[in-house]
This record gives structure tokens, C-alpha cells and sequence, in this order.
């Protein structure tokens, strides 16, 4: 008899400490869900960052390129600039002129010179920018040939353009 | 011998002569004598100040000189309109003065200016 009272005590005492740790079991649930779900709106609510390369052309249409001087902008999109390269051809090699606080801004103005001999005649690549893209948004992109420019430092009649290179 | 270093004994002489007779007190003899070095001292400075403002007005018409004159070079980067184009940089290039033309460039890239 007192056996079986006493296993019922043990029982009732268990039964307590269940009770009493019923709260503190909940409040440890609540705060992995809110802990879970903040983790999962943070992914979601991040914009996606990615990076691409512009190359920019100039076709002095038949005349030897002295000179060009380009300003680029994003119309559209987040975008950064975050680099220049220089161009293809062995005159255009070295990276164009640019102002450095043109970076991490969505605007800048190239511009080169080049007294070689050897001038490029046809559409050629002259710079390659780097840029930062944020957010899904789709950038574009407009572009303006400022001057161009022979040997002899001569206005010539040249056309600009760029292509997208590629994302990284 | 003077009681002030800055006078000459001859001065001093005078000035004790030019009351002859008369018992000059001796605080109204001092006035005098600093009047006399006050007096001194001015013609002393005078020269002086002649000569600096001599300095200064050859000076000013050196530099002023100087600045009309100028390095054609120099005055053309100074004087150049803020949006230069970078067929300027090749200009100055083509003439040689690589550094002219390596300025102009960095002007015609300027973010500063732009619409």
C-alpha cells in the first residue's frame, strides 16, 4: 500500500517539473521560429550583387582614332562602377583617363590619346569598364561620344557604342 | 661723457650749453635728452623705412612681372576653359610638352562641371 503511494507521489512530482518546464519549452520554440524566419527574410530581402564587363567600341570609320572621349552613364538599375580597363588595340592598351571619384558612381567620362604611329582605323575596343549590379533590376545603359579625333588632333566623325561583355 | 648711451657726448654738450647760465633742473634736462633720442632714434629709422618701401615697390613690380609673363605653357593650362576636351591633350602632346597634356586630359575627365 505504501509502495503504490509512494510511486504516485514520484508521479505527481514528475508531472510538476513537466508542467514547470512547459513555459521555458515554449519560449525556446518561439524564439527558433523568430530566429529562423528573420534568417529567411534576411536572405530574401538581400539584393542579389553581381558584376559585369562593358566593352566600349569606337569606330573612326575609316580615319586613324588620335583621341576619344566618351561619357558613360547607367540610366537604369543599381549600378557601380568599380573599374577601367584599357582597350584592345596596342594605341588604346593602357587604361583611358578617368576620374576616380567617377568609381561607385553610376557615371564617367573616358578619354584617351595616343600619338603612335599606328592608329586603329576601324571599330575597335578601345576601354572595358567593370561594373557592380545590385538587384535584379535589369541596368541600361546610355552612352555619348563627347569628341573624336585624328593624328592631328582634328575632329573626325566616329561612332560609340558598347556591349555587355558578360556577368560574373 | 652722455648719461644715455644712445646720445653723443657732443649732443649732450649742446644741450647742457643751450641754456647757458641757467641751472636747468635736472628732470626738465632729461626730458630733453629723450626728446633728443626720440629725435635720433627717428632719423635713424627714417632711411630704413625709405628702403623697404623701396624693397617692397621693386618686389611688387618683379612679381607682377612675373605673372604677366608666364610660361605660354603655363598660362594656357591656367587660363584653359574648365571643359577642355582631350583633343587638347593630344594638341599639347603632339607639341611635346607631355605634362601640359597629361593635365589637360585629366580636366577633360573631370566629373566637376558636368550637366
Amino acid at each position: 500500500m505504501n509502495r503504490v503511494k509512494m510511486t504516485t507521489s514520484r508521479d505527481r512530482q514528475g508531472a510538476d517539473e513537466a508542467r514547470r518546464n512547459a513555459p521555458l519549452r515554449s519560449r525556446l520554440v518561439v524564439a527558433l521560429v523568430v530566429l529562423l524566419s528573420s534568417f529567411a527574410y534576411s536572405q530574401t530581402t538581400q539584393p542579389a550583387t553581381r558584376f559585369a564587363t562593358l566593352d566600349i567600341l569606337v569606330d573612326p570609320q575609316g580615319k586613324p582614332l588620335g583621341a576619344y572621349q566618351i561619357e558613360f552613364r547607367a540610366t537604369r538599375g543599381d549600378v557601380k562602377l568599380v573599374g577601367v580597363e584599357g582597350g584592345a588595340s596596342e594605341a588604346y592598351r593602357k587604361a583611358p583617363y578617368y576620374d576616380p571619384k567617377a568609381l561607385q558612381q553610376s557615371r564617367i567620362v573616358i578619354a584617351a590619346y595616343s600619338t603612335d604611329s599606328s592608329l586603329p582605323t576601324t571599330k575597335t575596343r578601345v576601354a572595358r569598364l567593370h561594373v557592380q549590379i545590385r538587384g535584379a533590376e535589369a541596368p541600361e545603359y546610355e552612352l555619348k561620344l563627347v569628341v573624336a579625333g585624328d593624328a592631328d588632333a582634328k575632329p573626325i566623325e566616329a561612332k560609340a557604342s558598347y556591349e555587355r561583355d558578360g556577368e560574373d | 661723457m652722455s648719461e644715455d648711451p644712445h646720445i653723443p657726448d657732443e649732443l649732450s654738450r649742446a644741450l647742457k650749453g643751450a641754456f647757458p647760465g641757467v641751472d636747468v633742473p635736472e628732470r626738465i634736462d632729461r626730458a630733453v635728452l629723450t626728446g633728443a633720442r626720440a629725435h635720433l632714434l627717428k632719423r635713424r629709422w627714417k632711411p630704413l623705412v625709405g628702403v623697404a618701401a623701396a624693397v617692397a615697390l621693386v618686389g611688387g613690380i618683379a612679381f607682377v612681372t612675373l605673372r604677366t609673363h608666364e610660361s605660354p605653357r603655363q598660362m594656357a593650362i591656367e587660363t584653359a576653359p574648365l571643359r577642355v576636351t582631350i583633343l587638347d591633350a593630344l594638341s599639347a602632346a603632339r607639341r611635346g610638352d607631355a605634362s601640359a597634356a597629361d593635365q589637360i586630359a585629366k580636366r577633360a575627365v573631370t566629373l566637376e562641371g558636368l550637366p
